[in-house]
């Protein structure tokens, strides 16, 4: 096949993994908001479309981790590439479906690095800036936001006691929608710079990019772009766990865990750690309600997303390999790897379309459970 | 196999630090607004604001 056709398929694969970035992860940003009643969804899921957008401009650190570190550009072609974006596409799509909050970033990691390991050897694996870049913090950021999101709330919760209720009422909600808008925003520098990293390795395999080069312009903007569709069309599904299951939230708490969230994804962006969002802010909710209540966090619901967590990476290694390997033998491997692919998305979203996640509904859950609250009170 | 402790030491720094400073003023603004004292509360979320936007303008310049 024509590498340059390749590179182009990579391209829109790359572009279409971002969109399901976005549509997996608007429940990070505006879950809290969403489920406080600070915002109504569609406002919540617009706001953080447009923010996603322009994160994606603040910075390409993340970006340059990825064309110019974990792998080397090298031993790898931009089929091997394609295989384990395939493989990070079904991973989504798969926790999607079943409501788990896993990593985008990870399955990306781990389609990557599995599909690259197979296909080239392991030599075209830079491990030490992989445990660098991407293991420890993946383990650090999210205890960072959680322990600052502890103490975050715990100063919030003292200092509030000397307000007026209602004005504290009304302002936590404006502070949460700020603070919710900064996840967005730092969302996009993060998330959206993995993708483009992504296709500028492609340009760099496939020879049209300098080795070490950072990402073009027209990359910047289509990566930007797809993050902010996706953002805007997806996530109800997750929103649920993320907002209610996991702790009861109330605004000045949102607000706490996610000016924790914000900081400790856009300091991690900047020094170009490629970290997941998902699990920063799952760590900043966790550390909040922790904060507020030591008995408030329902250690079961977060034990079954650690188990999934965990599973990311080698689950969408072991795709990416067996796509990566498939797909470097040629033209055959490639149709192969993308009718499967194809095959396999399709039916999770007609199996998806059999019981819809509609925003109405999220919001007469909360209602219901506000309900709850009065009757108990 | 190199960690660099030092970046994640500044995560976490910067991450302490700006959220202290935000939530406190941010709080200080909400107690100001609710004795109806109205320009420190004011002063308050401007100084929010601002740190927003410094960290914002180290990431980007």
């Amino acid at each position: 096949m024509d590498p340059a056709l390749v590179v182009i398929i990579v391209v829109v694969t790359a572009l279409i993994f971002d969109f399901t970035n976005g549509f997996h992860d608007t429940a990070n940003a505006m879950a809290t908001s969403i489920a406080t009643g600070a915002l109504k969804p569609r406002t919540a899921v617009a706001l953080s479309a447009v923010l996603n957008l322009v994160g994606a401009f603040l910075s390409v650190e993340v970006a340059k981790t990825i064309s110019g570190g974990i792998v080397d550009d090298a031993q790898i072609t931009p089929a091997i590439i394609f295989g384990g974006l395939v493989g990070a596409i079904m991973w989504n799509l798969v926790t999607w479906y079943a409501g788990l909050p896993s990593s985008s970033s990870h399955a990306l990691f781990g389609g990557l690095i599995g599909a690259a390991w197979v296909a080239s050897g392991v030599d075209a694996i830079h491990f030490a800036k992989v445990v660098d870049k991407v293991l420890v913090p993946a383990v650090v950021a999210p205890l960072v936001a959680g322990v600052v999101a502890a103490l975050a709330t715990i100063i919030v919760y003292r200092l509030k006691k000397a307000a007026d209720p209602r004005v504290s009422h009304t302002g936590f909600k404006v502070g949460q929608v700020a603070s919710a808008s900064l996840v967005s925003l730092a969302h996009g520098t993060n998330d959206a710079q993995k993708t483009m990293g992504i296709i500028t390795l492609a340009l760099i395999t496939s020879g049209s990019l300098a080795p070490g080069s950072g990402p073009p312009t027209w990359v910047i903007v289509s990566a930007g772009l797809a993050i902010a569709l996706g953002t805007y069309l997806g996530g109800w599904r997750i929103t649920h766990t993320l907002g209610r299951g996991l702790t009861t939230i109330e605004p000045a708490q949102g607000f706490a865990a996610q000016t924790s969230t914000a900081t400790a994804i856009l300091a991690s962006s900047h020094l170009g750690f490629a970290l997941s969002t998902t699990h920063v802010a799952s760590g900043g909710i966790m550390g909040s309600g922790l904060g507020r209540d030591r008995h408030g966090v329902k250690w079961g619901t977060m034990g079954k997303m650690a188990a999934g967590w965990l599973l990311t990476l080698p689950a969408a290694g072991i795709v990416g390999a067996i796509a990566g390997k498939w797909a470097s033998t040629g033209t055959g491997g490639i149709i192969g790897v993308a009718v499967i692919g194809g095959a396999v998305s399709l039916g999770i979203w007609i199996l998806s379309r059999r019981e819809p996640v509609k925003p109405e509904h999220i919001v007469d859950e909360v209602a219901a459970q506000a309900e709850l609250h009065k009757v108990a009170a | 196999m190199t960690v660099n402790w030092t970046a994640l030491l500044q995560v976490f720094g910067a991450t302490l630090l700006v959220t202290v400073l935000v939530v406190t003023l941010f709080v200080l603004g909400i107690r100001a607004l609710s004795t109806d004292k109205k320009m420190p509360a004011y002063a308050s979320f401007a100084g929010c604001v601002a740190v927003v936007l410094y960290g914002l303008s180290l990431i980007v310049f």
